[in-house]
């Protein structure tokens, strides 16, 4: 039994993922590792989610983290799914190559990327917790941590989606008029000459779907830090909105 | 074991994985029915779209929930999505016929309606795939309005996008004719006119929390008249609160 944990939360795997050096049948075949990975990486994030809720009450409570372990590896779960239909979909009409499970794994992979971020981010928020007395500030601080996660996962999967197809791969000198290209180094986002304008636009409409959702979806398994004025609640429900609460919260932070 | 004329012949109910290949390939050729399509049954495209259109409008009625009445809303909407596909499709069809035959193209007519139901099938996929974003819309959003914008973006979007299978099933067409280029313009803008004020008619699909639920609303109204009024009271509301008194 554990010698199977220990295959699925292979190391080498991880470690060659973080660094860009995956394969693209690699990353299909290793499906499973990329949900455990994601999984636990996004339980740690949830765990330094949670330590404000001990530090900043006259009594601890702990629920709130218990909470967060399991609602945030629920967050990008339940976000892929909602999302990957339509990435599909509309990745397929639009022509690009990839399988439905091709592309499952692409957002697989940005989400393991994604919670490896918070994963790493995880000290800074528990320290900010111990330190800060403000709601709002940690608010913020989360919001930007997942923000900042977020543009590198959808980097990394941009750039899946840009990987020349396998026969391009085996002869890089296919592209003779190498004057221009080539020698640039890459930018950020980056497009390469081979993907197609139309596909590109239909990508940057996905990602703002993908965007919407995960926020959405963040609102509504809401309360992760939890307001030191509120009860433990494992879901506040329907209401508001995630904009506005930011807005709210950066107002009660640099407003007057 | 089967006889070779047997065999030929696609099975009645092909296995789950023949469906999806031949909905991958229609999807990879940006809308065209490929080789994988022969093992599905003639039916097969209106199958799709009752049965994407149908899951659609369930979820897009699942609005109000699922207690009492409001169970029958999402029942209604399963109906009623497939049924407005289906009552703008024979709306629309025969004028539509009736301009290719005057414009001396009705022979083509097969391809034409082929192309038609792809175009319909597209749409009803889409709409599918995108069913779970609006299911997380319409529970998370409180009010009523969001959800029935977000489920009009939907039917706007995948309209728009599902073009493409137009164009590639008008593409050998138009390299035959001309006048079929202009002919699936013709078509879209048709399709959608018709579908907009169907699509009025046929309402509820989300349904007003403070109305009962109903198969069809009773009065009917024209949609384009009620757009007017709408965009006319944005208006003055707009106006109104700039104004100086």
């Amino acid at each position: 039994m554990s010698s199977i944990a220990v295959s699925i939360l292979s190391w080498p795997a991880f470690d060659a993922l973080l660094r860009g050096r995956m394969i693209a049948n690699e990353r299909v075949r290793l499906m499973l590792s990329w949900i455990a990975w994601q999984g636990l990486c996004a339980a740690v994030f949830g765990l330094s989610l949670g330590v404000y809720s001990i530090s900043s009450r006259a009594e601890p409570d702990y629920r709130f983290m218990l909470a967060d372990v399991v609602k945030m590896p629920m967050l990008l779960f339940l976000t892929s799914a909602v999302t990957c239909p339509s990435l599909y979909v509309f990745g397929a009409l639009r022509g690009l190559r990839f399988s439905a499970r091709e592309f499952a794994a692409m957002l697989m992979v940005a989400h393991t990327i994604l919670a490896a971020v918070l994963g790493s981010l995880a000290p800074v928020i528990a320290f900010f917790a111990v330190t800060t007395t403000s709601y709002s500030f940690m608010v913020v601080l989360t919001v930007v941590a997942c923000a900042i996660a977020g543009i590198l996962g959808v980097r990394t999967f941009i750039k899946a989606i840009n990987e020349p197809p396998d026969d391009v791969q085996s002869s890089p000198v296919a592209d003779t008029n190498g004057e221009t290209n080539s020698t640039e180094s890459p930018g950020m986002f980056s497009r390469p000459a081979h993907v197609n304008q139309n596909i590109w636009r239909m990508l940057g409409w996905w990602v703002v779907l993908y965007v919407f959702v995960g926020a959405q979806m963040g609102w509504i398994l809401r309360p992760f830090i939890g307001s030191p004025e509120l009860p433990f609640i494992f879901f506040r429900g329907k209401g508001g909105s995630m904009i506005e609460s930011l807005l709210y919260h950066l107002h009660k932070l640099f407003g007057a | 074991m089967a006889a070779a004329g047997l065999s030929a012949k696609p099975p009645v109910l092909p296995g789950f994985d023949v469906w999806w290949k031949g909905i991958a390939a229609f999807l990879h050729t940006g809308g065209k029915r490929g080789s994988e399509w022969l093992a599905l049954p003639p039916c097969a495209p209106v199958v799709l779209i009752v049965v994407c259109g149908g899951f659609y409008g369930a979820v897009m009625a699942s609005y109000n929930g699922f207690e009492g009445s409001r169970a029958l809303m999402v029942f209604y909407g399963a109906v009623k999505v497939p049924l407005l596909f289906l009552a703008t499709m024979l709306t629309a069809v025969p004028s539509f016929y009736v301009l290719n035959l005057l414009l001396g193209v009705g022979d083509d007519f097969r391809a034409v309606w082929r192309g038609l139901t792809d175009y319909q099938m597209l749409v009803a996929l889409q709409l599918m795939a995108l069913a779970p974003v609006t299911a997380l819309v319409n529970f998370t959003h409180g009010d009523y309005r969001t959800a029935q914008a977000w489920s009009t973006l939907m039917f706007a979007v995948a309209g728009w996008n599902a073009r493409r299978s137009l164009h590639a099933s008008y593409a050998p067409l138009i390299a035959r004719n001309h006048v079929h280029q202009r002919l699936s313009q013709v078509w879209f803008v048709l399709y959608a006119f018709i579908g907009v004020q169907m699509g009025w008619d046929l309402r509820p699909f989300v349904g007003t929390p403070e109305m009962p639920v109903q198969f069809f609303r009773d009065h009917i109204g024209n949609a384009y008249i009620e757009i007017y009024r709408v965009l006319q009271t944005f208006f003055y509301e707009f106006v109104n609160r700039f104004s100086v008194r």
